[in-house]
């Protein structure tokens, strides 16, 4: 049990401070919270990634095969937050920017569900002490925690994107709900590419030592920056529309 | 830009061959050991793979005992010793092994060929192709692919079909066999 601790002990305290940021002020009943955030989480621990990768790594091979694959991988994992923000919208009478913080947790699930797996994985595999040094593997240690932490937090932008395109749609704002789709789904190719050209081009190699300390934490900031002022716009946007609704409605019931 | 030399030993038993490896950098004048591989004569299974890596902190040492249905992985770093037992099933190659695959394993005649390899490092079992993609008089071209990279082979076709140039286009170096890196 021991073993697990740590990577539990990360998911709750990612949790807290989710929470604490962004449902101090709307609180959110822990029944409807384990829902959202249990229901990616599964999703993505059930679906066996690896081995599809194994799988067609076996057959193709080379720096656009490999990209290729990635982006595969990706639009699984852009499958899999759709289908969860499709549960979300099921189950919630919200409706508008009132469901971006939901959807943020659905991305939470899922970046939660992708650092379980990708540690347990990794993480105990019986020579562990190797990784960090083979050319093989991924890092371990705080180095590769701190990687997967990071990308978990890319993931929740991911998802915060595909939500805003989600709630663009039921606006009926179409092509800017294209436009966040495709940032969702640039937020998780960018990353995929990068680890494919230091693995496959090694012109790009240098890539592998700026990885976690400066791309990682660029892509995560620049895309949360663009995130929050694409959702602070879409929000003034509501409340403006709001705003008209009910000068309408008052001046209709005044005549 | 020649970054060092790799150097290869191959001994010959009576049921085994034995296959060591030693690289020269620039900077290092003493050779550093890479590998060492024991392969069955017969039907060219590995019995024991062995493979040094430094470190900032020391040496690592990753050796892999064949048996019939399972690969014991040992690992000795200055962190401490880590055992592990993998299961295979057979026919099996070392990873260091598929270099020396083509040649030994037939009469100059380098036939389109897939086979499973295990990578000790991270334990796990990839599937390797062969296929010819090129041939003149003296030699031929082979492309190597396992777990998503590509590797291309050039060898002798007449006895004893020595490995004349290894490309790694993923990796970004060549091996040349010293002999037939052309005078400048």
């Amino acid at each position: 049990m021991n073993r697990y601790l740590a990577p539990i002990i990360t998911i709750i305290l990612v949790n807290i401070l989710f929470y604490l940021i962004f449902f101090r002020k709307k609180p959110i009943s822990f029944q409807n919270w384990m829902k959202l955030f249990l229901f990616p989480f599964l999703l993505v621990i059930v679906i066996p990634y690896h081995h599809v990768e194994r799988i067609l790594l076996n057959i193709w091979a080379g720096f656009l095969p490999v990209l290729s694959i990635n982006t595969f991988l990706v639009l699984i994992e852009l499958i899999l937050l759709s289908v969860s923000m499709y549960f979300l919208i099921k189950i919630t009478p919200k409706r508008g920017v009132e469901l971006f913080p939901y959807f943020l947790l659905i991305g939470l699930g899922l970046g939660c569900g992708r650092f379980f797996r990708n540690v347990i994985l990794v993480w105990y595999h019986p020579l562990n002490s190797f990784f960090g040094y083979g050319q093989f593997s991924n890092f371990i240690t705080g180095f590769y925690i701190v990687q997967e932490v990071l990308q978990l937090l890319i993931v929740i932008v991911c998802s915060g994107y595909m939500g805003l395109g989600f709630i663009r749609f039921m606006k009926g704002q179409f092509s800017k709900g294209i436009m966040s789709i495709i940032f969702s789904f640039l937020m998780l190719e960018i990353d995929a590419l990068v680890r494919v050209l230091f693995q496959y081009v090694p012109f790009f190699a240098f890539f592998s030592a700026v990885y976690v300390i400066s791309i990682l934490p660029l892509l995560f900031i620049l895309g949360g920056l663009f995130l929050w002022m694409s959702y602070r716009r879409q929000e003034k946007k509501e409340l403006e529309i709001k705003k008209e609704n009910s000068k309408l409605v008052s001046g209709s019931s005044g005549s | 830009m020649v970054l060092g030399e790799m150097i290869y030993e191959i001994e010959t038993m009576n049921e085994e061959m034995i296959y060591r490896s030693f690289f020269i950098t620039n900077q290092d004048e003493e050779p550093q050991r890479d590998m060492e591989l024991i392969v069955n004569r017969e039907n060219l299974t590995p019995v024991l793979s062995r493979k040094w890596f430094e470190i900032s902190e020391g040496e690592i040492i990753l050796e892999t005992r064949y048996s019939k249905d399972k690969a014991e992985v040992i690992l000795i770093s200055p962190y401490g010793k880590k055992e592990a037992s993998l299961k295979v099933t057979e026919p099996i190659y070392d990873m260091e092994q598929i270099f020396f695959l083509p040649n030994l394993k037939n009469t100059g005649n380098f036939q389109n060929w897939q086979f499973s390899v295990l990578v000790p490092a991270s334990g796990m079992t990839w599937l390797g192709r062969i296929s010819k993609i090129d041939e003149d008089e003296k030699s031929v071209k082979l492309k190597c692919t396992l777990a998503g990279e590509i590797l291309y082979l050039k060898y002798e076709k007449s006895f004893p079909y020595r490995l004349l140039s290894l490309e790694a286009p993923n990796r970004g170096y060549d091996l040349i066999l010293k002999e037939e890196i052309p005078n400048k």
